[in-house]
């Protein structure tokens, strides 16, 4: 990450909030803070996620202001719908601020054990496929049931993630057990397409291949199982709706995720 | 690990020769182009590197009067009238007196493209190589525009953006495919430019993309724009809805309709956006929407070259755009060709054709030169890179 | 197909193109054979080559669908002339 982009962050959210750069993508850079923007600090060691878009320079000022205020609100809104569906995990939105393009969010997950890293999925897959460990052990397959579970109520409620992979997946530990949080809904959606969706899990299949290719299969396999158990336990129309997800997913499977079209 | 050299060159020679044949849409082109046999190039991939010369690089545009598009049919016919002419030019610029002993083979445009443009030229392709006694290598019109990129450039792994009349792709490679990471999910760019040029009757010479590009700088009042529809979805992006809108605009401008709020002072009837003003704010827009994918699709892949490649890739501001984008994110650089190789050409068509006729890819059975409208870009095995 | 029955090709014409050499009547039916009719039930084309002679046998569902698809295919054999005779 350039310093000046730091710095023009920096800039913004003046020196009383110190940030720290933990990762950036095309759209967005993500920093991690201790303060709350309008809460008093209880404890040292809370944090908090600040997601900021900047200003892009190559593109009209006026486009710029108005995509940035856009979709910051509507990632915003997304979280926020989201936040309320009973079942779903997503990190909870503290304050938002469109015509800045910044976003705080609470910050989730925790650092694995053996340096690991940061434990989103991708990491916990990789370290249950080192020495010592069983790829295919209980906690593997409960978790990656759950991660199914968490898209079939995305799914089932209408949403769509858009950019399904194992790092936009954070795993929360509660008694021992991992909890999946979805998060990063950039390229979210309100959508009630089977077409989106069965995109949505194609994207995931692809990235738990390409990621984890050793053991794809049954993760993949277990991802699903519990991608239906929601679908399943919504009866008859639930099982209905299923077979057209699983179906429009088998069809995006085979032509890949672009239609075929004239050159 | 790839090695460029085991087909050896015609005649003990220590270079290879091609023929390129294009004609996948209203541009004719014919080229010859010449590889040194390289050492380096037995042992790994050195295929953005080939020394390559270019020995003649013609081209001939079937243009129409301005307000008209190109239809197949008669664009098929020019191609017909031209093509043996622009071969013979080509051969005999390239100094080739003798086909059959100078050149090692002839490659053709299979697709995607336009059916009868395309056919057009094969048959002239087919005859050659029988008349020749010489190979013909099929090429995929999009991995040529690239292979051209590279070798160019120098670039050795680009984000390729891949703008034209035809295509809007980006790209990048990986395992033996041109990937492609994000698309239009309508009409290309190119056709957008070219329809909406057609509406306000802006001329097709040298081509309408370019008048446009030219009556955008003329803008008067750049710090304002006409809005238009944003339609980035996810990688792919949308631009029906876009022509759609300013064709409307550009209709009532050219018809000089003062109910258009947007385009005139109801109250006065005094113009507020000019035809300079409208092909401004298109542009900005068209190529804010394709910079963004191009940066999502390098932040996937996590590289910072890109190369702008088709023709649409000539225009100054989309290259000023993208090196800006470039250089905010991790000092990358841009790489952009001029119009020689931008347009579509043959000596494009050659260099895809002769890196694959150099790893032994060539038509055995003339039911291989069928030719195809739709040939996606990542069907193509790229055999010639690791 | 019209009405399940199987509608006969009856237009019928055949052209005959002289070539200079066997080799060049050859080689304009190896050009013209590989691609395809796009309605073989309303049209087809066979090409023959016997010593100088191009020999082209149309057979077509109507006039007009004869007309057409014998049209570009004449197309196409201009293009191989001049090319055998600018090229050869």
């Amino acid at each position: 990450m350039s310093q000046e982009l730091v710095d023009q962050v920096s800039k913004y959210l003046t020196p009383a909030i110190p940030i720290e750069p933990i990762s950036q993508g095309a759209e967005a850079v993500v920093f991690t803070t201790t303060i709350h923007p309008y809460l008093p600090t209880i404890n040292e060691k809370q944090k908090f996620i600040i997601k900021y878009r900047p200003a892009k320079r190559y593109r009209h000022p006026i486009i710029d202001r108005s995509l940035t205020k856009h979709r910051t609100l509507s990632e915003s809104r997304l979280l926020a719908k989201l936040y309320q569906i009973p079942g779903i995990h997503v990190p909870k939105l503290i304050a938002c601020d469109p015509y800045n393009g910044c976003i705080w969010l609470e910050f989730l997950g925790e650092d694995l054990p053996d340096a690991f890293g940061f434990s989103n999925l991708k990491n916990f897959l990789w370290m249950h496929a080192s020495e010592n460990q069983n790829p295919y052990g209980d906690i593997v397959r409960e978790t990656l049931f759950k991660v199914g579970e968490q898209i079939g109520l995305l799914h089932w409620n209408d949403y769509c993630h858009g950019d399904l992979t194992s790092s936009n997946i954070v795993l929360v530990k509660k008694d021992e057990k991992w909890e999946p949080y979805l998060i990063d809904f950039g390229l979210g959606s309100t959508s009630n397409l089977v077409e989106d969706k069965g995109v949505d899990l194609y994207v995931l299949e692809r990235a738990i291949l390409s990621t984890h290719s050793s053991y794809a299969e049954k993760y993949n396999e277990w991802l699903i199982e519990g991608f239906s158990e929601v679908y399943k336990s919504n009866g008859k129309q639930g099982a209905k709706k299923l077979n057209e997800v699983m179906k429009r997913f088998g069809e995006v499977r085979l032509r890949g995720r672009k239609r075929s079209m004239l050159g | 690990m790839v090695n460029l050299n085991t087909i050896a060159p015609k005649n003990g020679r220590s270079y290879y020769i091609a023929l390129g044949l294009e004609g996948s849409a209203n541009k004719l082109g014919v080229g010859v182009i010449k590889h040194p046999i390289l050492k380096e190039q037995e042992i790994g991939d050195h295929s953005h590197d080939c020394h390559a010369e270019i020995l003649s690089n013609i081209r001939d545009t079937y243009t129409t009067p301005p307000g008209e598009g190109f239809l197949p049919r008669d664009t098929a016919r020019h191609h017909r009238n031209w093509c043996v002419r622009l071969i013979k030019r080509a051969l005999k610029e390239a100094k080739i007196n003798d086909p059959r002993l100078d050149l090692d083979v002839i490659c053709f445009t299979k697709g995607p493209g336009m059916g009868a443009p395309l056919h057009s030229v094969v048959i002239a392709a087919r005859t050659c190589s029988l008349l020749w006694d010489i190979p013909l290598v099929r090429v995929n019109h999009c991995v040529g525009h690239i292979e051209m990129g590279r070798e160019i450039t120098k670039a050795v792994n680009p984000v390729v953006l891949y703008v034209s009349g035809g295509n809007t792709q980006v790209i990048a490679y990986s395992e033996n495919r041109y990937r492609i990471f994000g698309e239009t999910l309508d009409i290309a760019i190119g056709n957008c430019l070219d329809r909406f040029a057609r509406t306000l009757k802006i001329p097709n010479a040298p081509s309408p993309g370019y008048n446009i590009e030219q009556l955008a700088n003329k803008c008067k009042n750049k710090d304002q724009l006409v809005e238009l529809p944003y339609t980035v979805k996810g990688m792919d992006l949308s631009m029906s809805g876009i022509l759609a809108y300013i064709d409307s605009l550009a209709k009532d401008l050219f018809k000089g309709n003062k109910k258009n709020k947007i385009l005139f002072d109801t109250k006065t009837g005094e113009q507020k956006v000019t035809v300079e003003d409208l092909c401004y704010s298109l542009q900005e827009n068209l190529f804010a929407m394709l910079v963004e994918i191009t940066e999502r699709a390098m932040a996937h892949v996590n590289t910072s070259q890109v190369l702008i490649v088709g023709g649409v890739g000539c225009n100054v501001r989309l290259q000023e755009m993208m090196a800006q984008m470039c250089k905010d994110r991790a000092n990358g650089q841009v790489h952009a060709t001029d119009e020689r190789f931008c347009i579509d050409n043959g000596v494009m068509i050659a260099q895809a054709g002769l890196l694959q006729y150099r790893m032994g890819d060539v038509v055995k059975d003339l039911k291989e030169t069928i030719v195809t409208q739709k040939f996606r870009t990542d069907e193509v095995y790229v055999s010639w890179r690791e | 197909m019209k009405n399940g029955r199987e509608m006969s090709l009856d237009y019928v014409l055949n052209l005959e193109i002289p070539f200079t050499t066997s080799r060049q009547a050859q080689i304009a039916a190896k050009v013209l054979v590989p691609d395809p009719i796009l309605k073989p039930q309303d049209f087809q084309v066979e090409y023959l080559s016997q010593d100088n002679i191009l020999a082209v046998h149309f057979r077509g569902i109507d006039d007009r669908v004869l007309r057409v698809g014998v049209s570009s295919v004449i197309d196409s054999i201009k293009t191989i002339i001049e090319t055998i005779d600018e090229l050869d």
